[in-house]
């Protein structure tokens, strides 16, 4: 199963983030090791079992915005960088695939229609930017982002769609803190995935975009060069304590991109600082590695989980990873407790290589994804 | 040459029945429970006992349901299911859940077990799970007019050899009209293979919605 169709070319990134607007800012802030996981301000009065988030600083948002008109702010926003990169191509050919969990809850909580539906977030976004082409919206989880990078690519490689935006977006509210907090799942100070302290998942908001283009001319120089999905198939919340899912994803991207674990020159991990997830994130990617991994660095200490947006957002800083030839370190993470073969980055480390990239990620429903770039 | 993906098999669960490939058709009346059941209803219609189903949303259960009429566990290979793909369309999302779940809210701790449904995707888990499925798993956020995306995404992962086999279903559930969509229930599983024999789906006319064609094969009982 290997690579077959048109390349897959990365042509624009888009990025807002718990440090503000611009993909620049973003690579600055995370290569420079620092976390805007913070004290909540905006979410302050919502309860959780967590003093912190990484929320999008007040200074960018617009006064008195609505919460329910965040999750299209951050989309256009990270949507606009993306396409202004790309030259602001003609947006009457290109489709959008947007990912989120949750989009605009207005109607859900509080007064509205956005109903907790992408496919209505997707239409407005789409109607914004006039963007002309195919519409379609991924939910699934924490792997959204990735899902969608996915399905964009398969759509570019088969020849039925030029170029599309993919648009990964999910915003801080009442509803998701209280969510993660009813499961237990959040760190009551800043995550610190991997690490021996590690207590759950610190949550960030934002949103990421990667726009995606058959033509060689518009190439930022990466493209996607395979991707794959798996299901762990064992339990409805937690991942496979064997990491068997991500894995199977794993090896399943490599295939279709023709390419060998042996290949790959930094991974950037999901990371999530939740005890199961880590740890079987770790074992799924020696696993795949056949031992020791290549370099991996996670940035969810830094950005916050930021849910839908991370598969996208996270691609971003991969292929900053590859552009920098260079991995940041893993913020938070003092003492590993995990796989050890698991090549964590502690100090920004030089790549040797920077030709391939992995990026993974794992949702709810035993949902696993994993990306291949190729510089 | 390898056959065009095609419906192998379907299953239906709405207010109404539960019917499917698998030779079931039962009303839900006619079982004495109310749509679209809770475990006791399952276990009249299969015939099992199954604690775990009691713990889904309706959504979950009814795409489940269809699932296993349309005789997934039967009629998919068992070597095929680490790679078979799971496919999932939704425009009601979790919409009924994540109201249940916004009510609670208040200054006691909220309802995990009820979070965890506030994922559209949730119910592509469930079904996922019961049958082993390990396949790429997609769940699509739909507009209103834009049914059977699901399974051209599914002929699409066959086509490209990204699994042998795929369902791919719909599901809605919502217990009353909000913000311009009606309430409803209704699950369809379409299961999807390079074989021949079943209904091309290439050849499915565009703009017209193929899961409610889906759904009135199924009830006659055929594919």
């Amino acid at each position: 199963m290997t690579r077959r169709g048109r390349a897959v070319h990365v042509a624009g990134r888009g990025a807002v983030s718990g440090f503000g607007a611009g993909v620049a800012t973003l690579a600055a802030r995370v290569w420079g090791g620092h976390s805007a996981v913070r004290a909540r301000a905006r979410t302050a009065a919502f309860p959780a079992p967590t003093a912190v988030a990484a929320e999008v600083p007040a200074g960018w948002l617009p006064p008195g915005v609505a919460e329910a008109e965040l999750p299209r702010l951050l989309a256009r926003a990270a949507a606009r960088e993306a396409l202004a990169e790309a030259g602001s191509p003609d947006p009457g050919g290109i489709g959008l695939v947007l990912a989120s969990t949750k989009a605009d809850l207005s109607g859900v909580m509080g007064a509205g229609d956005g109903l907790g539906s992408p496919a209505r977030l997707a239409a407005r976004l789409a109607d914004e930017l006039a963007l002309g082409g195919v519409r379609a919206v991924v939910s699934t989880a924490c792997a959204s982002g990735l899902v969608a990078l996915s399905l964009a690519a398969r759509r570019i490689a088969r020849g039925e769609d030029e170029r599309l935006l993919v648009v990964g977006v999910d915003a801080l509210g009442a509803f998701v803190l209280a969510g993660f907090g009813s499961l237990h799942a959040l760190d009551p100070g800043p995550c610190r995935p991997f690490d021996l302290g590690r207590r759950g998942i610190s949550l960030g908001e934002g949103a990421g975009a990667l726009l995606l283009s058959a033509r060689a001319s518009d190439s930022l120089g990466v493209a996607i060069a395979g991707h794959g999905g798996a299901n762990d198939a064992c339990d409805a919340l937690l991942p496979d304590d064997g990491g068997q899912g991500l894995a199977l994803a794993g090896a399943r991207a490599l295939a279709r991109a023709g390419l060998a674990a042996a290949d790959v020159d930094v991974i950037h991990v999901h990371g999530t600082g939740t005890l199961a997830n880590d740890r079987s994130e770790a074992l799924g990617l020696v696993r795949l590695f056949g031992g020791r991994t290549a370099p991996a660095f996670g940035t969810k200490a830094q950005t916050g989980h930021t849910l839908g947006a991370a598969g996208v957002l996270e691609t971003v800083l991969a292929i900053e990873a590859l552009r920098r030839r260079i991995a940041p370190p893993n913020a938070g993470l003092e003492e590993p407790d995990v796989e050890p073969r698991l090549d964590l980055v502690r100090d920004p480390r030089p790549l040797a290589r920077a030709r391939c990239a992995l990026k993974v990620a794992g949702g709810f429903g035993g949902i696993q994804a994993a990306l291949v770039l190729q510089a | 040459m390898t056959p065009a993906p095609a419906v192998l098999a379907l299953g239906l669960a709405d207010e109404r029945l539960v019917a499917g490939t698998s030779g079931v058709r039962a009303e839900w009346r006619a079982l004495g429970v109310e749509p679209p059941g809770d475990g006791r209803a399952f276990r009249a219609i299969f015939g099992r006992r199954d604690a775990t189903f009691r713990r889904l949303d309706r959504a979950s259960r009814a795409l489940v349901l269809a699932s296993e009429a349309a005789g997934i566990g039967e009629r998919l290979p068992r070597a095929a299911r680490d790679e078979t793909a799971v496919v999932v369309e939704t425009e009601r999302g979790s919409l009924d859940v994540d109201l249940e779940f916004a009510a609670s809210l208040g200054p006691g701790p909220a309802r995990g077990a009820v979070f965890a449904y506030t994922l559209p995707s949730a119910s592509l888990g469930e079904v996922a799970l019961r049958h082993g499925l390990r396949g790429p798993a997609i769940c699509l956020s739909i507009g209103a007019g834009r049914c059977g995306e699901a399974l051209h995404e599914a002929r699409r992962l066959i086509e490209d050899e990204e699994a042998p086999f795929a369902l791919a279903g719909c599901v809605e559930a919502l217990g009353q009209a909000r913000g311009g969509l009606s309430g409803a229930l209704r699950a369809v599983v379409a299961l999807i293979g390079a074989a021949e024999g079943g209904a091309a789906v290439a050849a499915w006319p565009a703009g017209a919605d193929p899961f409610a064609e889906l759904a009135r094969r199924a009830a006659g009982g055929a594919t």
